[in-house]
């Protein structure tokens, strides 16, 4: 199982699996900043994406300007996690560092629609802990 | 060099204060000599004028300054604002000491909207008010990052002499620090001022020092920048938007 970690919006959570093999050092200097608690902002010019500020920084690594939905990026000019939920017109490269899994993906649609709708929404980044009882699914059923 | 970036904070203060009669008693000794009293009793700095109402009658020699705060808020008629005196601390003696205070200043912007962005949401000039304060405090901040950004990269690249990067480094904080001081980022201004005194006193002594400096630098100053564009209303302004023909 690849390592992977979650962020937390109220009750909802997104999980997302951390790309070791492909950005290696990028996932480690993430993972020493976990947990954070920060809030999520809308992307202005690159379509649907959520960014994060992260305490953390790192040179590029696995760099994609193409993105898909689902991907991951660290963005070193900004100290900023990318989460990009949908199509994308892409601003800039990004390390691609993880991927959100695809049950909990409308589930990033919907905070994007949140933010676009009211604002920002404070956040908690921390390690997926897969013993434990909560899940995304059983809140939104 | 010593530059004394408080002082020029105040001194904007004052100058703006006086523009608007809020200083130097014309308004408040013609509109009933209220105004003139309070800004000599309690809020200190003013210059003390012929006023109609004695000293011990003014609010704010019962109200007081509220700390931590540009006015006081017990009545409308003390809108001066607040000046407190902090601690006097020398310039950072070494790399060391210097990322301390840089890592204590993102812990606590970290949290919570720092107070120089509280203060930023009052501010309001004439005559379109706070929209672009904000606007400009967010890009002087976001520009203030890609600077800090370049000379980061040319750290890294290790090609220019380390003496020209701390001249650089603390020309670039030296000059965004005056700009944040229009929008009275009091915090922000102290940090860089701080960077400014160790890059021209000590500085760094090679590329991956400098480098160091400038990511733990760029984390603390753009963590402000992200509270300042947070509170930016992006998702509706587009919607409102009517461009001038």
């Amino acid at each position: 199982m690849p390592r992977a970690f979650e962020i937390l919006v109220g009750n909802e959570r997104a999980i997302f699996d951390l790309l070791d093999a492909e950005a290696p050092t990028v996932c480690e200097s993430f993972v020493r900043s976990l947990p954070v608690d920060s809030f999520s902002v809308h992307a202005k010019f690159a379509g649907d994406e959520l960014i994060v500020m992260v305490p953390f920084f790192e040179n590029p690594e696995n760099e994609i300007f193409w993105v898909k939905p689902g991907d991951v990026g660290y963005y070193p000019g900004r100290q900023t996690i990318c989460m990009f939920y949908g199509p994308t017109e892409p601003f800039g490269q990004v390390s691609v560092f993880a991927r959100c899994r695809d049950e909990h993906l409308p589930i990033l649609r919907e905070w994007g629609r949140e933010i676009l709708t009211v604002g920002s929404i404070p956040v908690v980044v921390r390690m997926h802990d897969a013993s434990a009882p909560f899940s995304a699914e059983e809140v939104l059923s | 060099m010593s530059v004394d970036l408080e002082r020029i904070v105040r001194d904007a203060v004052a100058q703006a204060m006086q523009a608007r009669g809020w200083a130097g008693g014309s308004p408040g000794v013609t509109q009933g000599g209220a105004s003139a009293a309070m800004s000599s009793a309690t809020h200190g700095g003013a210059p003390s004028v012929g006023v109609a109402l004695l000293e011990r009658e003014a609010p704010t020699h019962v109200h007081g300054r509220q700390s931590g705060s540009d006015f006081c808020t017990h009545c409308g008629g003390c809108m001066q604002p607040a000046v407190y005196e902090r601690r006097e601390r020398g310039v950072p003696v070494s790399l060391e000491a210097m990322i301390e205070r840089l890592d204590r200043f993102t812990e606590l912007a970290w949290k919570a909207e720092p107070q120089d962005v509280r203060r930023l949401r009052q501010l309001s000039r004439p005559p379109m008010g706070r929209l672009p304060g904000i606007m400009y405090a967010n890009f002087n901040l976001f520009w203030l990052g890609e600077n800090v950004q370049t000379i980061r990269d040319k750290a890294r690249a290790g090609r220019m002499p380390i003496e020209h990067l701390n001249e650089m480094l603390a020309a670039a904080c030296l000059r965004s620090a005056i700009r944040l001081s229009k929008w009275h980022l009091l915090d922000v201004i102290v940090l860089l001022s701080e960077v400014v005194g160790f890059c021209e006193d000590t500085g760094c002594r090679s590329h991956d020092e400098m480098k160091t400096l400038t990511e733990h630098l760029l984390i603390g100053v753009d963590r402000v920048q992200t509270w300042v564009d947070r509170m930016i209303p992006w998702h509706r302004m587009d919607a409102s938007l009517e461009l001038v023909p």
